[in-house]
């Protein structure tokens, strides 16, 4: 599969978009329903095939598809975040870069120490990492889709004009990669944006609800960015011992042919068992990755798309009081005071509309956050009790079937 | 097999018996009982117990007293399932002398012809095990060592009690090793070999404070002590080597044994022995022969083949533990952090589901260890164990070609002195004839020995491969299985802790 990213490669997406999309509804419920029917890997990029039916009169059409990359995903998500009109929601968070560099480099690393290893062991490596560059596209698709996903039930986000130019147009949407300017520009942004933490840093919140909610998700999103990190390294130290089974499996095959005729039978039967453990052992360490590490790692995302919206709230505040400043200027130098109460009015009202959204946005946030890590606890203890079962069973049976053996001869 | 010689029976009548300078008196008495057990109904059978026990013995309980040889003595050494009724063994080990008194305890000691069988089934109604208890440092400093307690529990009569126990450090169980090693090597019996020094090891032991040790330190004790209790366990089931008198001396003897300066870590004698070691591997390169028996040949390259094997092996399931461990460990930090998040989580059930998942990884955590632990003692060390025990094969195969080596010398020698006989007698030089006859005699002498060595020890070196493999299949057998079991209980584990979890998940209201 990874050696031929070269040409394009169709990649089956089953079950993880299943369930995702089974969080929405029929269209009689939902007016817009949007999935990722194909993805396919051309070399450095992903061609996504964005589906969608709708009911909305806006669109011209009832059902079409368009085909996207990632680019075009992000250049979405900043024209959301760029709207002041949405300044009062939690835009979801874009979906992460497909990166296989990772996986490209491991192989590249299997390639070169090929003469090191049996044949075996060879093929075994190589499709443990391609199981695992299989589940990292799928994972790739699967964020790319939940982002749109987003959108599309969100009652005010997905009438955008841009949405719909993204969803409908059938040509490529003229942005492909930062150009220079652009780059300089979000360069710009960020900084802007520190000055603004730092500007904001010291802003009294008259809300309690936003002060409590501020100090809460600064606090949530150190924790849950590190446990996710913390849950990564489980699984990056659970793949070394996941490929030593591979080398003791493929060592004792070798031993056996060294063997005493009495002893070889018995230790083919077991390099089988230490090759059936491996495959239950990557089951384990995979389901775990998808269930627990890959919450946390969106809940980190949600999270700070949820720190932003009250980054934004506070800057309107601070708009706010500066207006409030200004009027109190202009009236003492009695000058300009009616468009300085404009100002403030438009202000206030503005800084008004946004709590109160932001206050709904992130109730909504917390129960999305409830909902996905109830889903992923309790999908994750099923699955890594199905493997352990099936670990179990496994080792009985093979045990069973190693006593008597040596008990036979 | 021997074939039908007849250098007779008992030469070494008089000339010598074997014995460390070491071992003192009494010691052996119980020893006394054994000839009884050990009397067969052949001629000139040969004890499978060895005869320097019972000469020692008999010399002892006649003579107590004991003077040491310093030449290069020959002996007969019993221990033989040929059916020949001679059983010579060069050693070159100082013997002490024997007396007539001993003879007669030997000539009763001989008579037995043993064979696989009969050793299996003395092995089953005389047992014998060895168990390594209480690791206790004593001293502080550079004085420091380790005492283990030894204890043992037998139903061997050569044995005084049933039950007993006696400490021992490490040094004396390398100090055992190095005796029976000198004593049996080279008659080609597999000396299972002691565990290595460790100059970490011994820093560790040095520097470690007491009771408040590091976990590093406990399980570098805790190795070292399940791998000193399997040497003696290997040693006690060779029905020979559990009765040499060193051997017993070492279960049996009270006091402290005479501390031996050759096997302490530091000591001009260990950097000798180093040397050589290192001599030694140098010849088996060098020392070639021409190998006509096809078994030897097979052998040779089976057990090379298999040190090969075993070690990539070792390797592997070392790695294994490691990465369990730093699995393990990795396991622990997650759920510190999980522990962290479910602390800052405002919704009260998905807090405590959470902080239910930060149990539950810890408690793995703490399996993932367990199974490192197992992955080492079990697997590991099997292993480990084993690559040692090849190594002393290949040893003895090496003492077989040395051997050979002798033997064809000497055919060479005795032809050279042949022909410088012959040409005496052409020459007509009387004067010189007698002396030359009596160096061929010499000389055919030493070939009839270097024979007779040789083909004893390739009897040895059959039967103790033959018992070797039988041990070794059941011991691989065993531990594998044992090892899976453990693997087994692990995953139980596992079930019953997400199982535990799973409802705690389930409980979270989603509001």
């Amino acid at each position: 599969m990874l050696e031929d990213s070269e040409s394009t490669t169709e990649i089956p997406i089953e079950n993880e978009i299943e369930k995702l999309r089974a969080e929405t509804v029929d269209l009689e419920d939902a007016p817009l329903i949007v999935d990722i029917s194909d993805a396919v890997s051309e070399r450095d990029k992903v061609k996504f095939t964005v589906h969608t039916r709708t009911t909305l009169p806006a669109f011209r059409k009832t059902e079409f598809s368009v085909v996207r990359e990632h680019e075009e995903f992000v250049w979405l998500h900043d024209r959301f975040v760029e709207n002041l009109d949405y300044a009062g929601h939690i835009i979801p968070p874009q979906p992460p870069f497909p990166d296989f560099e990772n996986s490209r480099r491991k192989l590249q690393q299997l390639g070169e120490s090929e003469g090191l290893m049996t044949k075996e062991e060879f093929a075994k490596f190589k499709q443990d990492l391609e199981a695992e560059y299989l589940a990292l596209f799928k994972k790739t698709v699967a964020m790319h889709e939940a982002f749109l996903i987003r959108l599309a039930s969100h009652a005010e986000l997905r009438n955008d004009m841009n949405f719909r130019v993204f969803l409908e147009y059938e040509q490529e949407i003229g942005i492909r990669g930062k150009n220079k300017k652009e780059m300089f520009d979000s360069i710009k942004k960020s900084l802007f944006k520190q000055a603004d933490d730092v500007l904001l840093a010291g802003q009294r919140d008259v809300d309690d609800f936003f002060e409590q909610q501020k100090g809460f998700l600064n606090e949530y999103h150190t924790h849950v960015k590190e446990a996710a990190r913390k849950s990564d390294g489980v699984v990056s130290d659970h793949k070394h011992v996941i490929n030593d089974h591979v080398k003791i499996s493929s060592y004792m095959t070798q031993l056996a042919t060294a063997e005493n005729p009495q002893l070889s039978k018995f230790l083919e039967n077991y390099a089988d068992i230490f090759e059936k453990s491996r495959k239950l052992e990557f089951k384990k360490a995979s389901d775990r990755d998808l269930k627990l590490t890959d919450t946390l790692l969106y809940y980190q995302r949600e999270t700070q798309a949820a720190k932003d919206l009250c980054l934004r709230r506070l800057r309107s505040l601070h708009d706010f009081e500066e207006a409030n400043k200004s009027l109190e200027k202009a009236r003492t130098k009695n000058k300009d005071v009616h468009q300085a109460d404009l100002h403030r009015q438009e202000c206030q009202a503005r800084f008004e509309k946004l709590s109160e959204l932001a206050k709904s946005e992130l109730k909504d946030y917390r129960g999305r956050r409830v909902v996905a890590f109830r889903k992923g606890l309790i999908e994750m203890a099923e699955l890594q009790l199905k493997h352990s079962k099936a670990h179990y069973q496994l080792l009985h049976t093979s045990l069973e079937a190693l006593r008597s053996e040596k008990n036979g001869v | 097999m021997a074939t039908e010689r007849e250098p007779p029976p008992l030469t070494l009548d008089g000339e010598a018996s074997k014995q460390d300078s070491d071992h003192e008196g009494d010691l052996f008495k119980s020893a006394l009982e054994d000839p009884v057990d050990s009397i067969g109904n052949s001629p000139f059978g040969n004890s499978p117990f060895g005869n320097e026990e019972e000469n020692t013995n008999g010399l002892n309980a006649d003579f107590g007293k004991i003077t040491l040889r310093n030449n290069e003595t020959r002996v007969r050494d019993v221990e033989n399932d040929a059916p020949s009724n001679t059983s010579s063994i060069i050693s070159r080990i100082n013997y002490l002398p024997d007396t007539s008194g001993g003879d007669g305890q030997m000539n009763n000691s001989y008579n037995r012809k043993s064979s696989m069988d009969e050793e299996e089934a003395e092995g089953e109604d005389k047992f014998i095990i060895v168990t390594v208890t209480e690791p206790q440092k004593v001293n502080e400093g550079i004085n420091a060592y380790v005492q283990y307690k030894v204890n043992t529990e037998t139903s061997l009569p050569i044995f005084k009690k049933r039950k007993f126990s006696v400490l021992r450090r490490f040094s004396d169980f390398l100090g055992l090793h190095e005796k029976l090693q000198e004593k049996h090597i080279h008659v080609g019996r597999l000396v299972p070999p002691a565990p290595e020094k460790s100059v970490s090891g011994m820093v560790k032991t040095k520097m470690g404070k007491g009771d408040t040790a590091g976990q590093e330190s406990n399980d570098f004790v805790e190795r070292r002590r399940a791998a000193l209790e399997r040497f003696l366990n290997r040693t006690a089931q060779h029905p020979v080597l559990r009765m040499d008198p060193d051997f017993r001396e070492f279960l049996e003897m009270d006091e402290a044994l005479p501390r031996s300066s050759n096997t302490s870590a530091f000591s001009g004698a260990g950097v000798m022995r180093l040397f050589n070691k290192v001599g030694e591997q140098v010849k088996n390169f060098t020392a070639k022969m021409d190998e006509k028996d096809q078994w030897f040949e097979d052998k040779t390259v089976q057990t090379e083949n298999m040190e090969v094997q075993l070690r990539k092996l070792h390797a592997s399931v070392e790695a294994l533990s490691h990465h369990r461990r730093d699995l393990a460990n990795s396991t622990g930090i997650f759920a510190k952090s999980a522990a962290m998040l479910a602390n800052c989580e405002e919704h009260t059930s998905l807090s405590r589901a959470l902080s239910q998942l930060a149990q539950t990884e810890e408690k793995i955590d703490l399996l993932y260890q367990e199974q490192a632990v197992t992955d080492y003692s079990l697997l590991a060390e099997l292993l480990r164990d084993y690559i040692g025990l090849l190594g002393t094969v290949k040893e003895v195969l090496h003492q077989r070609v040395k051997i050979f080596t002798n033997w064809t010398t000497a055919q060479t020698t005795l032809a050279k002195k042949r022909e410088t006989k012959v040409k005496l007698e052409l020459a007509s030089k009387h004067d010189k004839i007698q002396a030359a006859q009596d160096e061929v005699r010499e000389w055919e002498e030493k070939v009839e020995t270097g024979e007779r060595d040789f083909e004893q020890i390739s009897d040895m070196i059959k039967k103790e491969m033959d018992r070797f493999e039988r041990t070794r299949i059941k011991d691989f057998k065993e531990t594998l299985v044992k090892y899976l079991e453990a693997l087994m209980l692990h995953q139980q584990q596992l079930i019953k802790y997400w199982e535990a979890f799973l409802p705690e998940a389930r409980s979270i209201s989603a509001v």
